[in-house]
């Protein structure tokens, strides 16, 4: 059917020097590939230089700064050398690094969120520190708080160790909020502690801009919306039980109040409703909207470009002081063949990053090692310090095996709410469908 | 239809000249359209509309990758920034070196996945068509039957398997599943059964066996079709994302699809760079189809029916 | 259709051969020197029976266990398959690869006739059409996401500029559950209908010129023309088309997969089945309750391809004849 009757006998053919040359050009190019496959990928070691591979996941503003600890530790330690990978953040990057590890080529080292530690460490892919080694290369238990440490240790061994404690603050443009009338003598802003107080500050910060009051993009992206919605829950005083095979316990009421509030001002003025992730950076980033909720990571990137920023911890909308975060924890993936010169240099690596703290402060995470939150460099940071307080209020994802930053399960909650945010459907219906979703995990058995 | 392409002498030629072609498509539009001139405007309208639609999206994206960050981001939205354009962002992706290297490797395992592909389903497409052994029925039967089993749902078995062999995160693991095209050796027994009894006749008159006569008689004249099938699987390999997906998760083994879409860098959303990474990916099949275009063409039309 | 390029099988491999028919065994000219035939098939059969059979027995066996990526959990009887046929999410992802196959079979087979139809006109420049139709279709399909993730980028992305320019709303593309699978779909046409478009074509320069030459003594015009010889003569390969089609669109993956960052789209309207079997598996570590979605989907392509089968033998026994 191909030789048409149109093209005359010759264009139903090949023609041999045209296959020929095609043959001659694919076996160069295959040529070239095989010798590279040898010799390209990592880079040279220098000889008695230990590398290891380091997978993370920061790639918003902290990304640069991490690069920079890595930087800097490697030139301190020539004997270490870091190959780091850094992979889309979320779900693809857990399932990436679990299938690394039961693939049996893990990576030497990796960095994990604190709430999903627990959900792996039955199923063998982790392996534990070893506490008395650690402490060889200087980390200790009295360095990291206590909140911390505790959630890293399961069944008496450490798993985890604590870089930091991230939070979602309200961001807020110093000189756009003094001209909307919100920032208070003590440089604080004012009057954003009530639900109807907060709408009105971002409908008086929308005047100033001309586009918006507060920037919040969360279309697609369940974890901002996680974020946001247990940050607020938290604040009505209530909390969320999590028992596999039994019903979910929490207060449907204060969950409908923290989604209708938050609809409230998905009204294109106070927020616009439509904004996913880059888009509400960008518009805080310019000045289109004076105030934003986002993690303390993208610190860095307002920063970078040129924003009078200064941050504080969520709003107490609703009584109780609580700001939603996580914790960036390291953790040895487990590998079937142990190389203890590798192991050794990762246990090295995170000592000596934790050294660096004050300098990951600048990514704008609260850091884990006290000796560097306690000095008064640090104090002296802002807007660092102005945010410090919240791990004193931290609230983290509801605890269950299915549950924590980059889970399937903050895509449900996205897939819940973002119909009652962004069309305005019905609170109810968004908090029923969270919940049977919550139900509905936990009546799945949990693997090992 | 392989019938055709064998009958059809090579030294015809295709290159026919710039006048022989016009001259053509000239007598084709008066057989197909008549001599309306309404229609002929009309064609020539609908065309131009839907191929600069269709050109819209890789014009915007080549014009975006030479543009400065803020310049991409900048309203209103310019075709010729202000500024100039920019090589910035070619020059970071080469720096970081990820998207050659991912290149590399699509390559490797592209063109080792075509290489294997054909060879096995040629011999067992000629084993079919032209020889003789107990079970042949029965086992061309099955192959046909495998036709019908998707890739698709085998990703979580494969895993498995090849977490068994301890081939996850390795070349072999990446090309050996992708190696299975049952409906390769339909298309190439199609094409032997119909190669002409005469020709193989005379190397038997030779006393040759089955190797040489594949090799040295049936092999020669079945260029069009090996190329065909070479280019076919070559394009679904260079492109193929779940399996590689699936079973690579260091980023030094991934292929193309797999790492613009897995790795980020650690510099948050650049649209601009992403842009870049895109053009470089794309420019190498673009180019072969530039090259090899009649070759291509023919191989869909060849192959992508199932060798009807 | 590559919509679906995965292990092994490329696009077009579900296609339903008309009949299994043995090519015939020549008779004449054989003799006991030529060998067996058996070392020419034993390659491909190794390779057949390692990549294809066992991982297919062995998914079965696995859709009968609760086995976890981490590889513990043991056997369940039909648990899974229970489970699956209650579980309301793996019918709303089965839901949404059905309604993507709808939305994006009938513009990828019409819009590549369009295509054919225009190019196979003879007009100038056959080069530069084939490009410009085809071209997408060799782009690795993370290239492709990205691009149409840029044009839809809520607020400067081209399409929601041009749209605020001419005073007209803007769009979710993506974030808007009656719009985002529309634009996965759209993104689709973009990017596969190349492939179509070449088959038509093909198709079309296979029509004997001399049906035209008939049609245009009896003073037949170009609308009559397209009627009466062109599409008549290209039904054979609509139908064709449209079942490779369908057999495509129903393992869609790598378009949603990457444009909402292994997300499911707002909703969760854009997930769809296999996308369900890969989180269910992967994600979320259950590798037996995936294998058993697996061959309940594995079962549906069976019969989706069956249906076709049986429709289109009878059709042609109807025809007398089939092209």
């Amino acid at each position: 059917m191909i030789s048409g009757a149109r093209g005359g006998p010759g264009r139903a053919a090949y023609s041999r020097r045209s296959v020929l040359r095609g043959a001659v050009a694919g076996a160069g190019a295959l040529g070239a590939a095989w010798a590279l496959s040898g010799c390209g990928g990592d880079a040279a070691a220098a000889p008695g230089q230990t590398r290891i591979q380091l997978w993370h996941l920061f790639t918003g503003g902290d990304g640069g700064i991490f690069q920079e600890m890595m930087t800097q530790v490697q030139d301190e330690n020539p004997a270490v050398g870091i190959d780091p990978v850094v992979l889309t953040w979320g779900a693809p990057y857990y399932t990436k690094l679990i299938m690394a590890s039961v693939g049996g080529r893990a990576p030497d080292l990796a960095v994990m969120h604190a709430t999903r530690v627990a959900g792996w460490v039955p199923g063998g892919v982790l392996d534990p520190w070893d506490v008395d080694l650690l402490a060889e290369h200087g980390v200790t238990q009295e360095m990291i708080p206590p909140a911390l440490w505790e959630r890293a240790t399961i069944d008496g061994q450490l798993w985890a160790v604590p870089l930091d404690f991230h939070a979602f603050l309200l961001f807020f443009d110093r000189g756009l909020a003094d001209q909307a009338g919100l920032l208070g003598p003590d440089g604080k802003l004012v009057g954003v502690d009530s639900p109807e107080g907060f709408v009105e500050a971002g409908r008086a910060m929308a005047e100033v801009t001309g586009y918006a009051g507060v920037g919040y993009g969360y279309t697609g992206d369940g974890a901002q919306m996680s974020r946001m919605l247990w940050g607020l829950y938290a604040q009505t005083g209530n909390e969320v039980v999590l028992n596999p095979g039994q019903p979910a316990e929490l207060d449907r009421d204060a969950l409908v109040e923290c989604v209708s509030w938050v609809q409230s001002w998905m009204d294109d003025t106070v927020a616009i409703a439509n904004s996913d992730y880059p888009s509400a950076v960008a518009n805080f980033s310019t000045g289109r909207v004076g105030m934003c909720f986002n993690g303390n990571w993208e610190l860095q990137s307002f920063l970078t470009a040129g924003v009078d920023v200064d941050a504080m911890p969520m709003p107490n909308i609703f009584g109780t002081p609580a700001t939603y975060g996580d914790s960036h924890v390291f953790v040895l993936p487990h590998q079937v063949n142990v190389d203890p010169a590798r192991r050794d240099a990762a246990y090295a690596t995170v000592a000596a990053m934790l050294q660096k703290s004050l300098l990951w402060s600048d990514g704008g995470h609260i850091p884990a090692n006290r000796e560097v939150t306690e000095s008064a460099e640090y104090q002296a940071k802002v807007p660092q310090s102005h945010y410090a307080e919240a791990s004193e209020q931290a609230v983290f994802d509801p605890q269950a095996w299915f549950t924590g930053s980059g889970s399937d399960f903050q895509a449900r909650v996205g897939e819940a709410l973002q119909g009652a945010w962004l069309d305005k459907s019905s609170p109810e219906a968004a908090v029923d469908r969270l919940i049977g979703s919550l139900d509905a995990a936990l009546q799945t058995k949990p693997p090992a | 239809m392989a019938a055709d392409t064998i009958a059809a002498p090579t030294t015809g030629g295709f290159r026919r000249t710039y006048t022989e072609r016009r001259e053509e498509n000239r007598r084709t539009r008066s057989l197909v359209l008549g001599r309306s001139k309404v229609a002929t405007v009309l064609s020539i309208l609908l065309l131009v509309v839907m191929a600069v639609s269709w050109l819209l999206p890789l014009l915007w994206a080549v014009d975006t990758s030479f543009k400065t960050e803020a310049q991409a981001q900048s309203v209103p939205l310019q075709w010729f920034p202000d500024g100039g354009f920019t090589l910035e962002n070619y020059r970071s992706v080469f720096e970081r070196g990820e998207v050659p290297r991912w290149m590399l490797n699509t390559l490797l395992i592209a063109g080792s996945v075509t290489i294997l592909t054909v060879a096995a389903c040629a011999l067992a497409g000629y084993g079919f068509a032209r020889t003789r052994f107990r079970g042949k029925n029965l086992l061309f039967a099955a192959t046909i039957a495998l036709i019908a089993v998707p890739g698709q749902i085998l990703i979580v078995p494969l895993f498995r398997q090849m977490e068994a062999l301890g081939f996850v995160d390795t070349y072999q693991g990446v090309i050996l599943p992708q190696l299975v095209a049952p409906v390769m050796v339909y298309i190439f027994s199609k094409f032997f059964a119909e190669v002409p009894q005469e020709i193989e006749d005379a190397a038997r008159v030779d006393g040759a066996g089955h190797w040489r006569t594949f090799w040295s008689i049936v092999l020669p004249i079945s260029r069009p079709i090996v190329s065909a099938v070479a280019i076919f699987v070559f394009i679904g390999a260079w492109n193929n994302f779940l399996w590689p997906f699936i079973v690579t998760n260091n980023p030094d083994l991934m292929t193309l699809p797999v790492g613009l879409s897995t790795v980020k860098n650690a510099y948050g959303t650049i649209y601009a760079q992403t842009m870049a990474s895109a053009v470089i990916a794309a420019l190498p099949l673009i180019l072969l189809f530039m090259l090899f275009q009649r070759q291509i063409v023919k191989a869909v039309a060849t192959t992508g029916l199932g060798g009807r | 259709m590559s919509s679906v390029t995965t292990p092994s099988q490329s696009q077009v491999a579900s296609a339903p051969p008309r009949t299994p028919d043995v090519p015939r065994t020549p008779r004449r000219g054989r003799s006991r020197r030529e060998g067996s035939g058996w070392p020419f098939v034993i390659p491909f059969v190794v390779i057949a029976v390692l990549f294809l059979v066992v991982p297919t027995l062995w998914g079965l066996g696995l859709s009968f266990t609760e086995q976890s990526l981490m590889g513990n959990g043991g056997w369940v009887g039909f648990d899974n398959y229970a489970e699956a046929f209650g579980d309301a999410t793996m019918w709303s992802t089965l839901g949404n690869t059905v309604i993507f196959t709808l939305m994006s079979t009938i513009p990828l087979v019409l819009v590549a006739l369009a295509m054919a139809l225009l190019v196979y006109t003879g007009l100038p420049g056959q080069w530069v059409w084939r490009l410009a139709f085809f071209a997408p279709y060799m782009l690795p399909v993370a290239v492709v996401v990205q691009i149409w993730v840029w044009l839809y980028q809520p607020e400067i992305g081209f399409f929601n500029y041009w749209l605020d320019r001419f005073g007209l709303e803007k769009v979710g593309w993506l974030t808007d559950p009656n719009v985002a699978m529309w634009s996965m779909a759209l993104l689709t046409l973009w990017w596969t209908v190349g492939f179509n478009f070449l088959l038509y074509l093909s198709a079309l320069q296979a029509i004997p010129d001399q049906m035209y030459e008939a049609a245009a003594l009896d003073g037949a015009g170009a609308w009559r023309r397209l009627w009466s010889i062109t599409l008549p003569q290209v039904r054979a390969t609509t139908v064709l088309v449209t079942i490779l089609q369908i057999l495509a669109s129903l393992k869609v993956f790598d378009q949603m997969f990457i444009a909402f960052n292994g997300g499911s789209g707002p909703n969760g309207v854009t997930r769809p089945i296999l996308q369900y079997i890969y989180d269910t598996g992967f994600t979320g570590y259950r590798m037996g309750y995936a294998s058993a979605m697996s061959y309940i989907y594995f079962a549906l392509i069976i019969v989706v391809a069956v249906v076709f089968q049986v429709l289109t033998t009878a059709r042609r026994k109807e025809q007398g004849r089939g092209r």
